[in-house]
């Protein structure tokens, strides 16, 4: 595995600089937004890891239950890290873009709230897998906890969606219609962060791995241990 | 099946009402609740029909999450799960079982603490009960199904206390929107009713489809 690692470092070096490139050199300056419209394209592929990750949570917990391997444990964990990261860059970039745009740090636009109980649901699935109790135990319930907590997402999308339509909508979809330079931009930032997602994804598995093995050496010297 | 779930039901029922401890403790708390609210909010009655709805039913979600974990402790506390698995044979059995009475001591608490809490609001306005009433009674099932689901999940883990509203509010965040708002058009608020009620049923009906199919992955020994 590690070999693949190697190759997606050094993707990922040459597509970062080329998406640095083409976000501050190449991508056209907005009009009205002026250069703040920049962090969207961070913003956007954060989200996009994020949400992403949060599938993969969902679709390892799944394969955890049926197959019990270890591998889909550590998955989803490391899935999950990786989405909390992300998710809480979603956040603090998207408050510094509304900052700037609409004039405050926080509106309780859906998309925003949305992300932000996300964002919860991932701190307390992390917490959940962080308690102290047999391994198999936490894996199967933290499984069991990230497919209901996948399940509910879309509901609470709709449902702040469907409330904040009823009062007055201050702020209404900020509308992209991109141009082409933008969205080739885009596009290439997206393909970047998903080369991202999948290094970190992979390079967190590993060392979640290798504290899997540590803890079970300790024990095993434990074990002679005592038998001395 | 059913006979199964209203086997446990009516054996938890029994067991509350001879001393109604836990019982007792929830409406107190609940009650409670409500006066430490009523003592904090003081807003013009415009302002306050907008602000009630949501009151109520955050006094109802804490006091389901602290009162409805004792059906399934108790049952742990005297090592009384295999017991009843072996007369059940059927996980699921179980847990509707402890849903029914989880879901009968929180209607209980519910009936003693909303006319109280309209009072102590000074609640003027004209009701509109039926949809009070189904307001109360999905939204009570949604919350204990919920409730019930995380609490075996936090049973399982041996989880701390503080642990189960980290797990249990963010899951019911679309409920909480749906009640809180068709409440609202209970007491008078406009709103389009239908939308809230349908998602309401919506989510019930999923989180009883999710235990059906995974409550054996929670008990799992």
């Amino acid at each position: 595995m590690k070999w693949i690692n190697r190759i997606l470092l050094i993707c990922l070096l040459f597509c970062m600089v080329g998406c640095l490139y083409l976000i501050f050199g190449y991508a056209p300056v907005e009009k009205t937004m002026g250069v703040v419209q920049k962090i969207f394209y961070f913003h956007l592929s954060s989200a996009w890891i994020g949400f992403f990750a949060f599938f993969v949570v969902f679709i390892s917990g799944v394969a955890y239950l049926y197959t019990r391997g270890e591998r889909w444990e550590l998955m989803a964990l490391a899935s999950a890290e990786i989405g909390f990261v992300y998710t809480t860059i979603v956040l603090i970039t998207g408050s510094l873009w509304a900052r700037s745009i609409w004039n405050t740090w926080w509106s309780w636009d859906p998309r925003l709230t949305t992300t932000f109980v996300l964002w919860f649901i991932y701190l307390a699935y992390i917490l959940l897998q962080g308690l102290r109790g047999k391994v198999e135990n936490r894996a199967r319930l933290a499984a069991v906890y990230g497919i209901i907590a996948f399940i509910n997402v879309p509901m609470v999308f709709f449902s702040i969606r469907w409330w904040r339509a009823i009062h007055p909508v201050v702020i209404t979809g900020t509308g992209f219609g991109l141009p082409g330079g933008m969205l080739d931009t885009l596009l290439f930032c997206l393909l970047t962060f998903s080369i991202l997602y999948l290094y970190l994804l992979n390079l967190r598995y590993q060392g979640l791995k290798l504290v899997r093995e540590i803890d079970e050496l300790k024990e095993t010297v434990n074990n002679i241990r005592r038998r001395i | 099946m059913l006979k199964k779930i209203f086997w446990i039901y009516g054996k938890d029922l029994r067991e509350e009402f001879k001393a109604l401890h836990n019982l007792l403790l929830m409406v107190v708390f609940a009650l409670l609740l409500v006066f430490v609210f009523s003592l904090s909010i003081n807003v013009s009655p415009t302002a306050s029909q907008k602000i009630y709805p949501v009151y109520l039913w955050v006094i109802f979600l804490f006091t389901s999450t602290i009162g409805l974990s004792y059906s399934l402790d108790k049952e742990r506390d005297q090592d009384a799960l295999d017991a009843l698995l072996l007369a059940t044979g059927e996980w699921y059995s179980i847990f509707f079982g402890k849903f029914l009475t989880n879901l009968t001591l929180l209607c209980l608490v519910e009936i003693v603490v909303v006319p109280v809490y309209l009072i102590f609001l000074d609640f003027r306005g004209t009701l509109n009960i039926q949809i009070l009433f189904l307001n109360l009674l999905l939204g009570s099932i949604g919350l204990t199904l919920v409730g019930t689901l995380l609490h075996a999940i936090n049973l399982q883990m041996n989880g701390r206390q503080i642990l189960l509203p980290i797990l249990y509010f963010p899951i019911v965040i679309p409920l909480l929107i749906a009640v809180s708002q068709s409440l609202g058009i209970a007491l008078g608020n406009s709103g389009n009713l239908q939308l809230w009620l349908s998602l309401m049923i919506i989510y019930d009906l999923i989180f009883t489809i999710i235990p059906l199919t995974i409550f054996d992955f929670v008990m799992e020994v």
